[in-house]
């Protein structure tokens, strides 16, 4: 549980089927929990959904939660699992270029060019934003997650392999090649810059 | 090498905690009731659900109940003593010359098989013959 007393209290409440005591929780964490979900999905409408679900499934699990991770990292959990799962329903991103080629990258190769050809040339802010969401929403459900959860929120792979439900080696893997696949898919931008 | 991919890594990292950022949540408070009025929505569903249930019981017990009077009415009920022939086995005879033995031997009705059953010898010496 939380080192929060308050939130603790809150818990205990609503684990008692107290829903005012939930109410609060669930304003405490509903920013958070949104902008995480965000991250992921990259669409407000699904996002907020998606907010709703993962405070109703946490509601209905709330008596298995043993409160060996904080409140914080639960709600994360269910958010980040409730994420990936409507993406791979979805399945909406483009996946031609990339998803054949996944694993065919080259471990050693180097993604990024050193210099570009024209110095000075610059590209509109709001242009550099749509190509950074565009490659980013080119990865899979799981490689978006993992890379929001390193790179955006900062975790460690001990915390994300618990998040995400899978190994250590598996979140390592997974950073690996979504990491090159965004430097892949962002080559043409470094060199524009 | 290493050194040098980090060192790439970290100017696209650059970029996607620059551009990938999100929005505010424009109206939270919409999330809170739309939490709770599912959870009182979903309250009231399991109460409703047993009341099917609770028919579904009741049908069960009157199924079974009309299924065993069906049976006592229409099963044909045996009348009178049996004859000896509807037993599966009967003794037909025994007899044993080693005074320790005991035997015994079942008919099957219309000779169907005979089986001879043999006590008091861990086995039947050469000598012996069964009759």
């Amino acid at each position: 549980m939380g080192d929060d007393p308050e939130e603790a209290r809150l818990l205990v409440d609503a684990r008692s089927g107290d829903t005012l005591a939930f109410d609060k929780l669930i304003t405490l964490y509903r920013e958070k929990i949104y902008m995480h979900i965000f991250q992921i999905v990259r669409n407000e409408e699904d996002a907020l959904d998606l907010t709703q679900e993962t405070f109703i499934r946490a509601w209905k699990s709330l008596s298995s939660f043993d409160g060996t991770a904080t409140l914080s990292n639960w709600l994360h959990r269910i958010s980040t699992n409730a994420a990936i799962d409507l993406c791979r329903r979805r399945r909406v991103r483009p996946q031609a270029e990339f998803e054949s080629g996944a694993m065919k990258i080259d471990p050693a190769s180097r993604t990024t060019p050193s210099k570009p050809e024209t110095p000075g040339s610059s590209i509109d802010r709001a242009e550099i934003k749509r190509r950074v969401e565009e490659a980013f929403s080119a990865l899979s459900a799981e490689h978006r997650a993992v890379i929001v959860l390193k790179e955006i929120e900062d975790l460690s792979y001990e915390e994300i392999a618990r998040q995400l439900g899978c190994s250590l080696g598996t979140v390592m893997s997974r950073l690996f090649y979504a990491r090159k696949k965004l430097q892949t898919l962002l080559r043409d931008l470094h060199e524009e810059l | 090498m290493k050194n040098f991919d980090e060192k790439e890594w970290a100017k696209t990292k650059a970029l996607l905690r620059e551009h990938l950022t999100a929005p505010r949540l424009e109206h939270p408070d919409f999330v809170n009731s739309r939490v709770l009025e599912e959870i009182e929505r979903q309250r009231k569903t399991p109460q409703a659900a047993l009341f099917p249930l609770r028919w579904l019981a009741w049908s069960g017990v009157a199924a079974i109940l009309g299924a065993g009077l069906l049976t006592i009415i229409y099963l044909p009920q045996e009348t009178g003593r049996r004859s000896e022939s509807e037993f599966i086995s009967q003794v037909i005879s025994a007899r044993a010359e080693i005074p320790q033995l005991t035997v015994s031997e079942f008919g099957a009705p219309d000779d169907r098989g005979v089986v001879i059953w043999i006590e008091g010898a861990d086995y039947i010496p050469a000598e012996s013959s069964v009759r």
